[in-house]
């Protein structure tokens, strides 16, 4: 056997104990690893209706079979938990190195259970297990908490994953984060993570990754990495980064602007991918195995004092990686901040913090059109909460880890904020969680994949501004629950390999994976075989939520995009039509008009007994 | 002229597939922490930069060794370990000062770059040409370049100058 | 140019030696007078540790010497020098004229003032006589009881060996830390603790006042504190003084060696030394020391062999580097690590048995100890980036505040501050280093790649 460690990792932090356990391999091959795998653990060992924030949520990490080999971007590790941000399940994924360590340890699979008496961090050195005292850690930022494990324990080659003060101070949306600025970002895993008292998870691993068939592995590899090198897509992610696609969305009128009141931003070109290489890129930078590089390190512009708060002197000029595009529409277009020294800023703090700069920007966005229509004033704010203030910016991000005045508001996200300012409708988002970049007035599939997604608000499940602004009308409903529904059974078992989700947008699909996984794990996997597995942990995914106490009520989507078209651009006058897209999804799904998979969609995915 | 290992520091991002390569080649597992090239990763200087043997000319490991158990490989010219020989008492490790020769508890014996015997992984597994393998006098030309870049990233940003 | 180069040694800075006059002078006739085979000392622990068969602790042999064209007198002594004849004289009665004279007789175990060191069982372990008596006196025990006097660093080396073996240990140190010569006494804390764990029983602070042979044959070793332990063999490892008998009387100027300048020739100009024999020149210090290390042996023998060839070779000192695996746990020392003056920057993980002391004079690092598990390659690039910085003799500048801030960061102080591009050039002798030829049982330099290396070159698909 390949690929797999076939070994878990169970860490009890309650009682300080840990335990290593084989893996069924019927549960290896039935969802490949990764975020399958958790999910199945996570149905099988868990209360659904636990309080995420309680002793009784578990938080998995887990990594693919492809983690940690050179399959491109084989770097992937998923943190699979119920999320603090939605009470629905989560998985939250994550590149850098962390995800491959642990592999090299011997784990596919770190399941955290029961909370630390006291704020504690996890060292991992192979067989090692250790639950440690992280006093000296705890209120410190993520690259100072790094910085000072390495240091502490002595070994330079150490990866962490760590929360950031955002985690601590139990901010909705905190992070965890790994490699300084890799982010497991969404739906407060990081929140999660907090609240278990547990500041991070040193790991170094010595191990290696074995492989079944060699040789067929290898040749699948550099066929995939041919395949690759000559993508346009590949070769734009690579030159320009994921920024570049605010052009296309900016384009079809589906750059959320000023929390969602507007679908272009007038300052797009001042955010964009050759803004950011042009003028503040210094290098671009890859994850483990990645043959991308789509990570930008970029340094801040000479008139940017003005936002140096909370900096290290060595960094005093680094802004550290980023802005992606969703950060720097988030923290950019939403907010209607057009300056990029302030999203450079404003997205250095959220990952030193630790906070998903997504859920930051667009909380901050809904804040800011409360303080538009005049629901809050200058009496309740330290500054103004103007749309386009860079300084509201880059305070309010410090403000809210640390949960400050008006930051304990943003802290708790947009919808619980709204509700309490009797505003509701400033949430942009579904399930609790706030949308990404793509306002699905411009793109109508992503209005049926936000509503449907089993995280939430989330454009990683079904991408459709790719066929939408191609081969596709964006605005009109039809077709496009059949699209999403196998595009989602896609990119879940995709998922569930440990290989980033970029390369299939890069010349690497599925196709070209399934054999890499094959010969990995001696398993063969057709991709009847694998689009199945997709289909399995989707409903698997699906069958936890219903029993967390979610209904067809939560596939929603707010007011303003069924109800509120826009007013001019290229998406003028278009509502989102879920009421046409939600039965057709639910029937291409094989569930009921409430959502509820059949009990014969249930024994076709070999699930019947959950 | 035979062939060395160039390093071009501008072009290397970070992704650790020549230490995939190299463990593999090694161990026949992927096991980037048996790699004997590893990857430079200074993000502060937002510079990266593969970094193994130089097959340097005074071959200090070669010197230091007791029993003659480093050798050049005349095909290549590598410093190549003879396993057969070495005694695992890690003297090539201390005296040579690039810190590219190693030796294990797990092998006791050392282990270096050896070329790969004139086809070097590493080189093959870049993505973007930052290992070349071409003919030059020595290697280590690019030592200068990257120290510049480095070192002048550094002191800017430590004294706060531009 | 000489005619007649005669060495005197079998050791590492003799063979190196001959080997390097022959790189510049095919034509000078060469004669080696060693009363033991060449090899090399540092290799003997590994053969008592049954890792190695003896002879793969030599470094040449008859055909070796034929084809380099070296006449060789094994198990011959040199019984005296005439500097002024330019002669010396052997035990077999003969003598040989020399142009050049090389005394490369390396150092012995020091014979401490305690009753019973004359027992059968009670030996040094300093020679290949040594090593074969210690495995025949204990090849019937199954799991031998050995008390080790005095825990230098040579004395580890055998230490780790024994362990290896899985016997029985005991180490009595005067001092009140082992490896007093090698590490500070915070990290031989931790070397200490580290062994006791493993199971070795160590006592520092405390003399051997005598031992005593008991009825069955085996050992008492009695210490000053009262305690006495049982023994079956008991290595004496207190220390070693070069051998300076051939010295006295000849004219050539000693201290603790034999004085020798940067071309390392001694006070007579054609009558050379190196090795552990020879006090020589130290990097960045003006007095000269004997550094009685393989690396120096072997520095001593290249340059001594090129300025006896007629070339004009200045050593530009050696560097003092000792390296103890002590039961799983890699111990490293440079320089000046002992160096009281200097400003020191020490990192401390007593959990992890992790230790770092880099020493400062100023912005120039003059010595480090390191203490850490050898399993991690990037702690051993760490170290050997140390050794490089050391010996250029790098002004570091503001990396010097980086590594103090930042002492699990050697790489980027290494490259920004271009010890690197300085390494590049360096050479001993001017040129590039060559393969000294000889390999056990004629193994050849080569690279062979596994099924391994296939599977991952072979695949490519070619563009």
């Amino acid at each position: 056997m390949g690929g797999w460690t076939g070994k878990l990792l169970r860490v009890n932090l309650t009682t300080g104990t840990h335990a290593i356990e084989d893996i069924p391999v019927a549960w290896m091959r039935e969802y490949i690893g990764g975020r399958g795998l958790a999910a199945r653990y996570l149905y099988e060992e868990m209360d659904p209706t636990a309080d995420p924030l309680g002793p009784e949520n578990k938080l998995i990490f887990a990594t693919g079979p492809l983690t940690g080999t050179p399959v491109p971007c084989g770097a992937r590790y998923m943190v699979v938990t119920k999320g603090a941000l939605t009470n629905a399940i989560t998985t939250s994924n994550s590149g850098g190195h962390w995800g491959p360590e642990l592999k090299f340890a011997g784990y596919d699979l770190l399941i955290l259970e029961g909370q630390a008496p006291r704020p504690s961090y996890l060292f991992i050195y192979d067989d090692r297990v250790e639950i440690r005292d992280a006093a000296q850690y705890w209120g410190k930022g993520v690259f100072e908490t790094e910085d000072g494990l390495r240091e502490e324990l002595g070994i330079p080659a150490l990866r962490v994953s760590c929360i950031g003060p955002a985690g601590e101070n139990l901010v909705k949306f905190a992070c965890i984060m790994n490699d300084k600025h890799r982010a497991a970002g969404r739906s407060g895993v990081g929140t999660v993570m907090g609240s278990k008292n547990l500041k991070a998870i040193a790991v170094r691993g010595t191990g290696g990754v074995d492989i079944a068939e060699p040789e067929a592995f290898m040749k699948a590899v550099w066929e995939m990495r041919a395949e690759m090198q000559d993508n346009p897509g590949r070769k734009s992610f690579t030159e320009l980064g994921t920024a570049a696609t605010i052009d296309l969305t900016n384009a079809f009128g589906g750059l959320p602007t000023r929390n969602f009141q507007q679908g272009q931003f007038e300052h797009a070109e001042a955010l964009n991918g050759n803004a950011v290489k042009d003028t503040r890129m210094v290098s671009n930078k890859a994850c483990f195995a990645c043959t991308i590089a789509c990570g930008r390190v970029c340094r801040l512009g000479e008139h940017s004092e003005k936002y140096m708060v909370n900096v290290h002197p060595r960094n005093w000029k680094t802004a550290g990686e980023g802005p992606e595009y969703e950060a720097a529409w988030a923290l950019g277009a939403d907010t209607g901040v057009g300056d990029l020294d302030a999203v450079l800023k404003a997205n250095w703090l959220c990952n030193d913090l630790g906070m998903d700069p997504i859920s930051m920007g667009s909380t901050l966005a809904s804040a800011m059109e409360l303080y538009q229509t005049g629901v809050i004033g200058d009496d309740d704010v330290e500054t103004p909460l103007t749309f386009g203030s860079a300084e509201a910016l880059v305070r309010m991000c410090e403000a809210t880890a640390y949960r400050e005045g008006f930051g304990t508001e943003l802290a708790e996200g947009a919808k619980r904020m709204g509700e309490k300012f009797n505003r509701p409708e400033v949430f942009m988002g579904s399930k609790g969680q706030e949308f990404p970049a793509y306002d699905p007035r411009g793109f109508q599939g992503m209005g049926v994949a936000y509503a449907t997604c089993n995280r939430g608000g989330c454009h990683l499940r079904a991408w459709t501004p790719g066929p939408e602004s191609s081969t596709m009308d964006p605005h009109t409903p039809a077709g496009k629950s059949e699209w999403v529904v196998p595009e989602q059974n896609r990119t879940t078992s995709h998922d569930n390999t440990g290989v980033c989700l970029f390369v299939a947008g890069a010349g690497g699909p599925m196709e070209k994976i399934a054999p890499c996984v094959s010969a990995a794990t001696g398993h063969p996997y057709s991709m009847d075989e694998v689009l199945k597995i997709g289909e399995r942990t989707w409903n698997i995914e699906r069958l936890w939520n219903l029993r967390a106490g979610l209904t067809k009520a939560d596939d929603s989507l707010p007011k303003r995009l069924l109800k509120e078209p826009h007013t001019d651009g290229p998406s003028k006058g278009v509502t989102v039509n879920l009421e046409f897209m939600l039965p057709i999804y639910y029937e291409a799904r094989g569930w009921d008009p409430e959502g509820v998979p059949s009990p014969e969609k249930l024994t076709e995915l070999g699930l019947a007994s959950l | 002229m035979s062939k060395v290992l160039n390093i071009v520091p501008d072009r290397c991002t970070g992704c650790m597939q020549c230490e995939l390569a190299c463990s593999w080649v090694q161990t026949g597992t992927f096991a980037p922490s048996k790699s004997v090239i590893r990857v430079n990763v200074f993000d502060e200087e937002a510079s990266y930069a593969p970094y193994t043997c130089l097959q340097c000319d005074e071959a200090w490991c070669m010197s230091a060794c007791p029993v003659n158990a480093i050798a050049i490989d005349e095909a290549t010219g590598a410093k190549v370990v003879i396993e057969a020989s070495c005694i695992g008492c890690h003297l090539c490790t201390i005296a040579c000062p690039f810190g590219t020769v190693f030796t294990t508890p797990k092998s006791d014996t050392a282990t270096k770059c050896n070329l790969c015997g004139g086809d070097p992984a590493c080189a093959t597994a870049c993505p973007t040409d930052a290992i070349e393998y071409v003919e030059a006098d020595r290697a280590g030309g690019w030592f200068e370049p990257w120290t510049e870049r480095v070192n002048s990233n550094y002191v800017e940003a430590a004294t706060g100058a531009n | 140019m000489a005619q007649h180069h005669v060495i005197i040694g079998g050791g590492p800075a003799a063979t190196n030696a001959l080997e390097t006059i022959r790189i510049f002078d095919t034509e000078a006739k060469i004669t080696l007078v060693s009363d033991e085979p060449a090899h090399s000392r540092m290799a003997l622990p590994y053969w008592l540790a049954g890792n190695i068969p003896p002879e793969q602790t030599h470094t040449g042999d008859a055909a070796h010497f034929q084809k380099l064209g070296v006449e060789t007198r094994f198990g011959v002594r040199v019984t005296g020098i005439e500097a002024a004849g330019n002669r010396v004289t052997l035990n077999d009665g003969r003598s040989l004229a020399y142009d050049n004279l090389l005394i490369a007789t390396g150092s012995s175990p020091l014979a401490p003032p305690i009753a019973g060191t004359d027992l059968p069982g009670v030996q040094p372990m300093w020679s290949l006589a040594h090593t074969q008596q210690l495995l025949d006196a204990t090849s019937g025990l199954e799991k031998p009881r050995v008390v080790l006097v005095g825990a230098g660093f040579i004395g580890f080396i055998v230490l780790n060996a024994m362990f290896k073996r899985g016997w029985d240990l005991t180490v009595v140190e005067r001092e009140s830390q082992i490896l007093p010569r090698m590490l500070d006494n915070e990290s031989a804390g931790f070397v200490g603790n580290w062994m006791t764990s493993k199971g070795v029983a160590v006592h520092t602070g405390t003399t051997v006042q005598s031992i005593t042979a008991a009825d069955d044959g085996s050992k008492r070793v009695h210490l000053e504190n009262g305690d006495q332990i049982a023994a079956d063999i008991v290595i004496i490892a207190t220390g070693i003084k070069a051998n300076l008998d051939l010295v006295a009387g000849a004219g050539i100027d000693a201290d603790a060696g034999i004085l020798v300048n940067d071309q390392m020739q001694s006070s007579v100009p054609n009558i050379y030394a190196a090795g552990d024999v020879a006090q020589g020149p130290v990097l960045f210090s003006d007095q000269r020391a004997v550094h009685a290390i393989q690396p120096t042996a072997v520095d001593h023998g290249r340059v001594a062999g090129a300025n006896m060839a007629g070339e004009e070779i200045h050593y530009p000192g050696s560097l003092l580097m000792n390296v103890v695996d002590v039961c799983g746990l890699q111990t490293v020392s440079y320089g000046a690590w002992n160096d009281a003056t200097a400003e020191a920057t020490t990192i401390s993980n007593p959990t992890n048995s992790i230790y770092r002391k880099l020493l400062w004079h100023d912005d120039r690092l003059v010595g480090a100890i390191f203490t850490g598990q050898a399993d991690d390659l990037g702690m051993l690039t760490d170290i050997g980036m140390v050794k490089g910085i050391l010996q250029t003799q790098t002004k570091l500048a503001a990396w010097k505040q980086f590594l103090q801030e930042n002492p699990f960061d050697i790489r980027r102080a290494y490259i920004g501050a271009g010890v690197a591009q300085k390494l590049v050039e360096t050479t001993l002798l001017g040129s590039a280093t060559r393969d000294r030829k000889y390999h056990f049982r004629g193994a050849q330099a080569k690279a062979t790649m596994g099924a391994s290396h296939a599977q991952f070159v072979g695949t490519k698909s070619q563009p």
